[in-house]
């Protein structure tokens, strides 16, 4: 029969993992309301500059394959390029802790399967990893070779970490090195699922056609100067939408990992009270018996 | 004419303008309502609105009314100019030393005369520390 120090000793120690959970749960539900929040206050910027390359799309793209004037507009018209995708790279978003649930499981299962697969057809798939989760799981995996080092998340999503990606990944998609890109990410859907999506980055494609196409624009300095500047930042914003997205869904799965962390730890320390009471009940038990039964013999 | 004003965070204005001022990589830009239909590069500068009066002026009226901008796209139509810039600053959010320092560190760049320095980030990074230190000394 179990000791009651020990059953005692093992009732705080869940009673101070709870605390932890519930605390954690709390930090992750404030964050998740402020990554919400920025990922609201980020659309209208995508969205318009989504509507622009629309408007753009079809009259520069044409413009620009035709006679594409300066060196600029030359290596943004090569970001339009179709090849067939032969390399390929995976930008894979987790985030740089655990304690999510399958949050950074899921993501990674999805880029080594996205990986078997084009594997199968014959290209070639590196990763590049955001969060340390991301990083450690892709590397212990031999076979996924990860390409650059991959890096951080940070405290919080960052524009820069954003334009350093679609910086690097035009580099090499511009000079032939990669004929695809894809991004890898978990999609905030509501509080209490995640979905993880694979988007291709690279080649772009223009958007879908908008109505204020219709309008007799004007360019200035030229439509050529404007289609070059507009591409990497197109490439960047999707990209810093992604680590937005994945910030709200980090702290979601947190969340609901915390919160059945906690309901467990409840159950565990009922279940624990009770064979707690048992026990002292039964040595009490014993007391009385062996009292009784010694007093018996006594007078008998 | 509406006016907003974004950056890849967060819709930094949105109200109701007379007129506005705003820097194209060319030079400057007079705004008033019924412009033809364009579509610009912005440079690093001044952008400056007057808001029209009344209930439409949202919380920024009597505020500010100059925005430090670098870089980005202004999209006007006859009654709305959309400026997606990649830095927009309030006068008092600017930081003169921060500034100075990325000036002096552009001119550097230019001074080494590398052949492989990148020179037109240097001269974007020094146009935007200039306008940053004209409008802080302005304010």
């Amino acid at each position: 029969m179990a000791n009651l120090l020990d059953i005692r000793r093992r009732i705080r120690s869940v009673k101070n993992t709870q605390q932890i959970t519930r605390a954690l749960r709390m930090i992750s539900a404030a964050k998740l309301r402020r990554a919400q929040e920025q990922a609201m206050a980020a659309r209208p910027y995508a969205e318009k500059l989504r509507q622009i390359l629309a408007a753009l799309g079809d009259a520069a793209a044409g413009a620009l394959s035709a006679e594409a004037s300066s060196p600029a507009a030359l290596a943004a018209a090569r970001l339009l390029e179709q090849r067939p995708e032969q390399t390929i790279r995976v930008i894979v978003i987790s985030s740089d802790q655990g304690r999510a649930g399958a949050f950074n499981t899921n993501v990674v299962k999805a880029a080594l399967e996205f990986q078997s697969q084009r594997q199968a057809q014959g290209a070639r798939v590196e990763f590049d990893a955001v969060g340390r989760k991301a990083r450690d799981l892709l590397t212990r995996f031999a076979l996924a070779q990860l390409g650059p080092r991959g890096r951080e998340f940070g405290p919080a999503p960052r524009l820069e970490t954003a334009r350093e990606l679609a910086a690097e990944a035009a580099e090499a998609f511009a000079a032939g090195r990669l004929d695809a890109v894809y991004l890898a990410g978990n999609e905030f859907k509501n509080v209490l699922q995640q979905r993880v999506r694979m988007e291709r980055l690279l080649p772009i494609t223009a958007p879908a056609e908008s109505a204020a196409s219709s309008l007799a624009w004007e360019f200035a300095p030229s439509a050529d100067a404007i289609f070059s500047a507009l591409l990497p930042r197109y490439l960047a914003t999707r990209i810093f939408a992604g680590l937005l997205e994945s910030f709200a869904a980090e702290h979601a799965a947190r969340m609901n990992a915390m919160d059945t962390a906690s309901r467990n730890a409840s159950d565990m320390i009922e279940a624990l009270t009770l064979h707690l009471n048992r026990v002292r009940q039964a040595a009490i038990t014993k007391e009385i018996i062996e009292v009784v039964s010694g007093a018996a013999a006594l007078t008998g | 004419m509406r006016l907003e004003l974004a950056t890849p965070q967060r819709l930094v204005l949105s109200l109701a303008v007379r007129s506005l001022q705003a820097p194209g990589a060319d030079g400057y830009f007079g705004i008033l309502p019924g412009h033809a239909p364009l579509l610009s590069l912005l440079g690093a500068g001044e952008l400056s609105y007057e808001p029209e009066a009344g209930p439409e002026s949202g919380p920024e009226a009597g505020e500010s009314r100059r925005y430090l901008i670098g870089g980005g796209f202004m999209e006007v139509t006859p009654d709305q100019v959309t400026l997606l810039a990649d830095v927009a600053e309030l006068p008092h959010e600017i930081n003169a030393g921060q500034a100075r320092q990325d000036l002096a560190a552009g001119e550097a760049v230019i001074r080494s005369a590398a052949p492989d320095a990148d020179y037109e980030a240097a001269l974007r990074q020094i146009a935007l520390a200039q306008a940053r230190l004209a409008l802080a000394e302005k304010s």
